[in-house]
């Protein structure tokens, strides 16, 4: 009996401690301007203009990070670029890894929508890339925010890729990226964030934001085994943004 | 009122103590189907859950219960404290059916600060001997929970679900 009682707490402290996840800044902090509804398996933005959405972006958040944490930036983005709806996928224990293949379920359910685009954050980044190797045809372009494949599956993809990351980041270090180049179509390396070689298919472009670090590319603090960053969070998530943009307006 | 007292304390030691050969160790699964979702409908899988209860005997077919409860759901994970009631009566050879319900008090795991989380859950089904010391359990139930704080950080906060719930049930004595 004392050893099940035993094992039972091991389990109960064991999941306490590997199972939190990074909470995001409160929605009324956030302040968002844009249309935000949500279901148990997405959180959607899109905006509150008449003017449809002629692009779909399905969204991986990072591991272990509250879905929500996103939000502003996501806000930001899609009040510049109208013609976004962003779907935030919701993953099984905010693990990304557990749900791989929600992103396809998220295309179907909005047919409106005939271009998609997918990417994430950190382990977001990572599944996003599996997705794509999945459903090679569904997806027309892949954006890495601070995040790498975890092998060449996308060696041969001929779709647009985007890996933007930060250099104080001290999870998806400058030297990860590096590594993994081989990994990915053709690198440029971008001077600005509107140095776009075309056509952006088969090409990876890659965007250094100076001073920014891994958790600020979310609103969920600080997170361990990150550096400090020497820009502030608004000034990272501006530099995204403005990449972001640039990117799809020449998909 | 001396009496009273008297008497409860008699029978709260007779409920507790008048069995010590019905225990009992469940170990349960839940899969989790969306029927509500904040005040809308809203249908499709919500989740796990994955939880191990102690059951303690107060007569022949009743049995309080405490134990422990891991949530998978919609808001990341959770952890609980169940504490309730099981009604389990023979319906045939190696057949029972079995009721309960669980009051759940716990923790959404969330840091920098863990948010409060309760709920409520109810199941009722088929147990079958397996053996003269275990029995497995298959059966349905509505499973209401909600994390009043995550109201601030989300547009969901509370779910209630029709969860198909399999177990495993071992005596311990």
């Amino acid at each position: 009996m004392m050893r099940i009682l035993k094992s039972i707490c091991i389990f109960v402290i064991t999941i306490t401690l590997c199972a939190c996840s990074s909470s995001s800044d409160t929605l009324d902090k956030l302040n968002l301007q844009n249309k935000l509804s949500e279901t148990s398996d997405l959180i959607l933005l899109e905006s509150n203009s008449s003017t449809p959405a002629t692009i779909g972006f399905v969204y991986y958040p990072g591991g272990l990070v509250d879905p929500h944490a996103y939000l502003q930036w996501q806000d930001k983005l899609i009040s510049q670029y109208p013609a976004i709806k962003i779907i935030t996928v919701k993953m099984p224990s905010n693990l990304a890894v557990f749900g791989i293949k929600k992103g396809i379920q998220v295309t179907k359910d909005f047919p409106g929508i005939t271009n998609w685009i997918t990417g994430g954050h950190s382990l977001g980044g990572t599944m996003a890339a599996e997705l794509v190797n999945k459903y090679p045809t569904d997806f027309k372009a892949l954006i890495f925010i601070a995040s790498y494949p975890a092998s060449d599956i996308l060696k041969n993809w001929d779709g647009a890729i985007l890996s933007v990351h930060a250099s104080k980041d001290g999870l998806s270090t400058v030297s990860d990226i590096e590594q993994h180049k081989a990994d990915l179509p053709a690198a440029i390396i971008m001077s600005d964030d509107q140095d776009f070689t075309l056509p952006l298919q088969g090409k990876t472009h890659y965007y250094e934001i100076m001073g920014g670090n891994h958790g600020q590319f979310g609103n969920y603090g600080i997170q361990a085994g990150d550096s400090v960053s020497t820009i502030s969070r608004t000034t990272q998530q501006s530099a995204l943004i403005q990449v972001i943009q640039y990117f799809i307006s020449k998909l | 009122m001396k009496r009273i007292i008297l008497f409860l304390t008699y029978t709260v030691l007779f409920i507790g103590f008048s069995r010590i050969n019905g225990q009992q160790l469940s170990i349960y699964a839940n899969s989790l189907n969306g029927i509500v979702a904040e005040n809308n409908f809203e249908g499709g899988s919500r989740g796990i859950s994955l939880g191990i209860n102690y059951l303690h005997p107060l007569n022949q077919n009743l049995k309080w219960l405490a134990g422990t409860e891991f949530n998978s759901i919609s808001w990341g994970n959770n952890i609980v404290a169940n504490i309730g009631l099981n009604y389990s009566r023979p319906i045939a050879n190696k057949w029972s059916w079995s009721a309960t319900l669980i009051i759940q008090q716990g923790i959404a795991l969330f840091k920098p600060t863990a948010f409060y989380t309760w709920g409520l859950s109810s199941a009722t089904g088929i147990e079958y001997s397996v053996s003269s010391k275990s029995t497995i359990f298959l059966g349905t139930g509505l499973k209401y929970y909600s994390c009043p704080a995550y109201k601030s950080y989300s547009l969901l906060s509370h779910y209630l679900d029709f969860p198909i719930e399999l177990g495993y049930r071992i005596k311990l004595k």
